[in-house]
């Protein structure tokens, strides 16, 4: 290359030139998510995420019977965070979805929308005059012009303008040439969204010169082209006649202007403390922006900061998409691992011997009163027993007035009504012991 | 690792082996996150880059011809990943005009030759080059690490020679600074 560098220049290269940041294998954890189905081991990326979860569920789970008080908070969900790159998206979210509902919990199911990166402006200009670069040149010399003054001219009439389209400028006739209109499909966009270019004409006996204002050039006759620095761009055209090299440019100032996009972003915290829901706070961090639309888990939310339970075990995408003023988008997607079920923290045995221990049923979560709920203990399909008082658990008494069977199972149901007066179905079951 | 060993791992990506790609993403990941860290503000910037770069080096291995260094073609990915990335998300990227500066220049190189003997920590170096604005960065790691010349740099980011002169000279002095600074006093 022949090129030589500064002394300052060259230490600067050589300090960093073999320099390695330390190994991280959480974020090979975080490729293979990304990697998805590609790979063919036995352990592909969604199985290997599936195992790490269960491996960090096992962690703690299986003492609550034993010892209830210092399990609890090893009960609740754990969170573990997964970034999810953008062509992976719809693949883990079909297996969250998946996952969800194989938990037979969840009963509804969001439409998920199809993701859009970059929303461009709808046409907002359609009735503004069209720009018309006036350019007046009747020589037929091989000059190159300079590009005419630029003024405000009538929309031109006898051009067809589709609903989309419109006609911003018009290389002006020269002898036998005839004018050429110049179209764009939108006037206003966002930053990486892709503006199209369009004549009034396929003849290709010119050689056109598109320069987009931002550096960047091209020679078809219709190019689209993507802005990606917000600003207003100077668009000129220059065509030359390939039999007589007549060059005709048209210059139009502010003929695109490139709207900012806001950028999406979040994380979260958990909240609550023992016995309560596990409730998740999530943080908007985003900027620029004046509109959030969450997708979180299997619910949804406008809200700007929004507080959701996620009960089910599995790995839920949690989706924010963020517009601006100017309705740009932008999108951030994560997924929140969660290590087990939140059942209410409901006791998986009972022993109801009258020795003052584990006597009833009730799930903890319950206990405080704080909620309204309705809990059915159900033998198979046959309700056996129902409340909706925290201080009347199920004491194993059938409706006979017969105990309970030892070593038998029975399953629970609960209805909770939330904070925000949705109803929430919770299940499980648990043994009678001794 | 032997060529043998690294040719075998390639045809294991190649194959889909999740053993293999994990393989290559151990012997790539330092190195190329420190080239990350270079085009990038955070830690967690360059850790994306490096993530959608990878993903990019795990979709083109078919097109590694075997011919040439392999580091360097995926360092290649790695630095257009960057570049990309950050003229789609910068906003603030934004580069000093050459008109006020060519003169400047030349006094620039002067002041730099002086001060040629400093030495610091590669760690410092990257939090220093860190600190620079997203332009200065770019022009500096382009022409420093990449061999770019003036002339090339223009090509690839649409900005005029002497643009790209006159940002690499303010990059150096701004760097000079941060590392003066911040870290001069710590080396003794």
């Amino acid at each position: 290359m022949g090129k030589k560098l500064t002394p300052f220049e060259e230490s600067i290269k050589q300090s960093l030139e073999n320099h390695e940041m330390p190994y991280d294998s959480a974020r090979w954890q975080q490729m293979q998510v990304q990697l998805g189905g590609a790979g063919n081991s036995a352990v592909t990326g969604w199985s290997a995420a599936a195992i790490f979860i269960g491996v960090l569920a096992l962690g703690g789970s299986a003492w609550y019977f034993l010892n209830p008080d210092s399990s609890v908070l090893a009960q609740r969900a754990e969170l573990t965070e997964f970034a999810i790159q953008k062509g992976e998206f719809s693949a883990i979210r079909t297996k969250a979805e998946h996952f969800v509902k194989g938990e037979g919990i969840v009963d509804t199911t969001i439409q998920f929308e199809e993701v859009i990166d970059h929303a461009v402006q709808p046409d907002v200009v359609e009735t503004s005059p069209a720009l018309i670069a006036s350019q007046d040149n009747s020589s037929t010399g091989a000059d190159e012009l300079s590009s005419g003054e630029v003024e405000n001219g009538a929309v031109i009439e006898s051009v067809t303008i589709t609903s989309k389209n419109h006609v911003v400028a018009e290389i002006p006739a020269v002898g036998d040439k005839p004018a050429i209109s110049i179209f764009v499909d939108t006037r206003e966009a966002c930053v990486g969204s892709s503006v199209e270019f369009n004549l009034s004409t396929d003849d290709n006996t010119g050689v056109y010169l598109w320069n987009f204002g931002d550096g960047n050039f091209s020679n078809d006759i219709n190019p689209s082209h993507t802005f990606n620095t917000p600003g207003t761009y100077e668009i000129t055209l220059s065509v030359t006649s390939k039999d007589d090299g007549v060059i005709r440019t048209s210059s139009i100032e502010s003929m695109i202007v490139i709207n900012p996009e806001p950028d999406a972003n979040f994380d979260w915290t958990i909240v609550g403390n023992e016995g309560e829901f596990p409730e998740i706070q999530f943080n908007n961090r985003s900027q620029r922006a004046t509109k959030s639309e969450w997708i979180l888990g299997e619910t949804a939310s406008t809200e700007i900061n929004p507080l959701n339970v996620i009960q089910s075990k599995g790995l839920h995408v949690i989706e924010l998409t963020v517009t601006n003023e100017f309705g740009c988008t932008d999108r951030k997607a994560r997924a929140i691992a969660i290590n087990e079920d939140y059942a209410l923290m409901a006791p998986q045995k009972i022993s109801p011997n009258g020795d003052g221990i584990f006597d009833s049923f009730m799930p903890r979560a319950l206990m405080d009163g704080s909620m309204d709920f309705e809990l059915t203990i159900l033998d198979g399909e046959n309700k056996i027993y129902t409340t909706t008082q925290a201080t009347a658990p199920w004491t194993g008494t059938l409706p006979d007035g017969t105990m309970a069977e030892l070593n038998k199972e029975y399953m629970w149901i609960a209805i909770v009504k939330d904070r925000n007066g949705f109803e929430k179905y919770y299940s499980g079951s648990f043994e009678i012991t001794p | 690792m032997t060529e043998d060993q690294l040719r075998e791992l390639i045809k294991g990506c190649i194959k889909g082996s999740r053993k293999s790609q994990e393989g290559i993403y151990k012997l790539l990941y330092g190195k190329m996150l420190t080239v990350c860290m270079r085009y990038t503000n955070n830690a967690d910037q360059a850790q994306d880059i490096l993530q959608e770069g990878m993903l990019k080096v795990f979709g083109n291995l078919t097109k590694y011809s075997f011919e040439g260094s392999f580091e360097g073609w995926v360092r290649r990915i790695m630095v257009n990943t960057a570049i990309d990335s950050i003229r789609k998300k910068k906003n603030d990227f934004v580069l000093l005009g050459e008109d006020q500066s060519i003169e400047d220049y030349t006094e620039l190189v002067e002041e730099e030759e002086e001060e040629a003997e400093l030495s610091f920590k590669p760690s410092q170096v990257l939090e220093a080059m860190q600190k620079l604005t997203p332009a200065y960065q770019m022009i500096f790691n382009l022409y420093v690490f990449e061999n770019y010349t003036h002339v090339e740099i223009a090509e690839k980011i649409g900005i005029s020679v002497g643009t790209s002169k006159s940002n690499l000279a303010k990059a150096k002095r701004n760097l000079r600074k941060i590392l003066i600074n911040d870290f001069k006093d710590h080396n003794g």
